[in-house]
């Protein structure tokens, strides 16, 4: 599928239909499709440097979408760039990925050596412009790059082409037989969760009602928002799901329409594919495995009653799937039931990899027998014929549906002046990750109070790193227990947090 | 209502002895408390005080601080 076009189509069928809606506002697809076309002529009369990214700043509103097309029909990727993301952060991610200009959409005050307008602004400055599609992003040309936690210490930037997300948005609607109707946005755009429903919404004429992150805090504000649309599909991590299902109300008789849930981002819990079950008995719930370098998912797996019967752990992917496969470090393949290394096959995997980063982007992105595979570093087995997760090989781990490299964490606290090193210990109940806890050895003795201290550090922290990637629990030890190799003995550690 | 019993489970709940000590702490601007936090909170309030809080009335504003939790609850029970 070619995406613009796609949208164009619906735009030309149905321009009065709603396209968007947020916070009592909305866009309708003519709409949409005519101030992109304004923002496209105001970028391309800047004359920018050809392909060059461009951050778009803001959060859920008609305006983000609007930018997010009006960047690629110009010919250049955009980077999500959501308000929870801390200045200093996006202040590296401007440079590091070489952005060219910044549209904004809310408020923005970072200093950055380029130039930025308000979305409002380009497409005063379009005035009726008319569509050109010669200029768009297209085939293996980078559509959008989403950045991910970093084992470095900095973030790095994963690039997606106009071809890897259209096979994305084709495998999607046809592996889920994705129906018409309202789909609901639940994830900021710089996570890539989010491109799960916009796209398959845009190419196929639905309305998307996304949610700000002042309802999702306040939980009034947030049934209420959701009691009014009548959504049909429900993407969101399963912690959101989780949130949802502490309000008994929040059930088939407030989402009539809604008949498919997509999760993915996490590990799916059984308990809460069961309550949903319950609540929501004519729904069908989808459990999606892919990481954001193979374009937002690659396998799903329609949860049945027979399936939360008989495992405790559910499937990510039935095991005769064409794009995942478990391998061994030599990239053979394992035996039923032996652990092995999800490998990524197919026309989503990242053709660019990562930004500016081409040592990192090699050791995870290889040519097999021809083919470019992406190698998860997640693990897995299969049984009775479907794939099942066990863990990662390395530190990288997921909270509250947020992808996290404990290492980039760990660097980031033994930044601050008063730290001399840090190990971060994630706690789990059962197989998820539930919170993080510092384990932080200072430079000098602690005269005050810790907490004072641990307010004092989470501050400056919380310039550096979003707020989900700071640990909630901060210790204080005299030193880190070293195992025989010198090295920090983090199961040790984990054994004492314990005790 | 047991005030002290109040604080322990936000102790636990946000696996920080500070909640003991300081009972005007914003648990949210701390980041002790977030939206998944809030939900063990509600859980722990139900079990161990058996006051069930619809997730619909807690809101940061007001039920923010140590303190004005255990005021909250105490209204509710």
């Amino acid at each position: 599928m070619k995406v613009l076009q796609q949208i164009a189509q619906m735009a030309a069928a149905s321009p009065e239909k709603i396209a968007y809606r947020s916070d009592g506002k909305s866009i309708s697809y003519g709409e949409l499709w005519q101030q992109s076309n304004e923002v496209a002529a105001a970028i391309k009369a800047m004359k920018l440097p050809r392909k060059s990214p461009i951050a778009i700043y803001g959060h859920m509103s008609p305006l983000q979408i609007v930018s997010f097309l009006g960047a690629v029909k110009a010919g250049h990727p955009y980077i999500p760039l959501d308000i929870s993301i801390p200045d200093e952060r996006i202040a590296h991610i401007i440079e590091a990925s070489k952005s060219s200009f910044i549209i904004t959409t809310e408020q923005f005050e970072i200093q950055t050596a380029i130039p930025s307008k308000t979305a409002s602004m380009l497409i005063s400055e379009g005035n009726g412009a008319e569509e050109e599609p010669a200029t768009w992003v297209r085939g293996d040309q980078v559509f959008y790059i989403i950045y991910t936690s970093g084992s470095t210490g900095k973030p790095k930037g994963v690039q997606i082409s106009e071809s890897n997300l259209g096979h994305f948005v084709d495998w999607l609607d046809e592996e889920c037989s994705l129906p018409d109707g309202v789909y609901l946005n639940q994830a900021p755009y710089s996570f890539d969760l989010s491109v799960m429903d916009l796209y398959p919404a845009l190419t196929g004429g639905r309305e998307l009602q996304a949610i700000t992150k002042k309802q999702i805090e306040n939980a009034s504000l947030l049934f209420e928002e959701l009691g009014q649309s009548p959504i049909a599909v429900w993407t969101s991590t399963p912690s959101f799901a989780k949130i949802c299902l502490m309000n008994p109300e929040w059930n088939e008789k407030q989402l009539p329409q809604l008949n498919t849930f997509l999760f993915c981002g996490e590990v799916l819990p059984h308990q809460v594919a069961t309550e949903l079950k319950v609540r929501f008995p004519k729904a069908k719930v989808i459990n999606l495995y892919g990481p954001t370098e193979t374009t937002v998912a690659v396998t799903a797996v329609d949860v049945t009653s027979e399936m939360l019967a008989k495992y405790e752990q559910l499937p990510i992917a039935k095991a005769d799937s064409t794009a995942l496969r478990i391998l061994s470090d030599e990239l053979n393949p394992v035996a039923e039931g032996e652990k092995g290394e999800l490998v990524i096959f197919g026309p989503t995997v990242s053709t660019e990899g990562y930004m500016y980063a081409e040592e990192q982007s090699a050791k995870v992105f290889k040519l097999h027998n021809g083919e470019r595979i992406y190698k998860a570093g997640d693990l897995g087995y299969v049984k009775d014929g479907y794939i099942f997760y066990a863990g990662r090989s390395d530190f990288q781990i997921k909270l509250h549906g947020y992808r996290m490299e404990i290492e980039e964490i760990e660097k980031q606290i033994e930044i601050l002046p008063e730290v001399r090193s840090c190990i971060v210990h994630p706690v789990k109940d059962g197989e998820e990750v539930v919170s993080l806890t510092a384990c932080i050895v200072l430079k000098d003795e602690l005269t005050e109070k810790p907490f004072k201290m641990t307010k004092h550090l989470k501050t400056q922290l919380l310039q550096l790193i979003p707020n989900y990637m700071v640990p909630k629990k901060f210790m204080y030890l005299d030193e880190l227990p070293l195992n025989m190799n010198g090295k920090v003995d983090r199961k040790r550690l984990a054994v004492e947090l314990v005790q | 209502m047991n005030k002290e019993k109040v604080f322990q489970i936000l102790a636990d709940i946000c696996e920080d002895d500070v909640v003991l000590e300081e009972h005007d702490l914003d648990l949210f601007e701390e980041g002790l408390l977030d939206s998944f936090g809030t939900i063990n909170l509600l859980v722990a309030f139900e079990d161990q005080l058996d006051i069930n809080v619809p997730i619909t009335v807690f809101n940061r504003e007001e039920w923010n601080t140590p303190n004005n939790i255990a005021e909250k609850l105490a209204e509710l029970a």
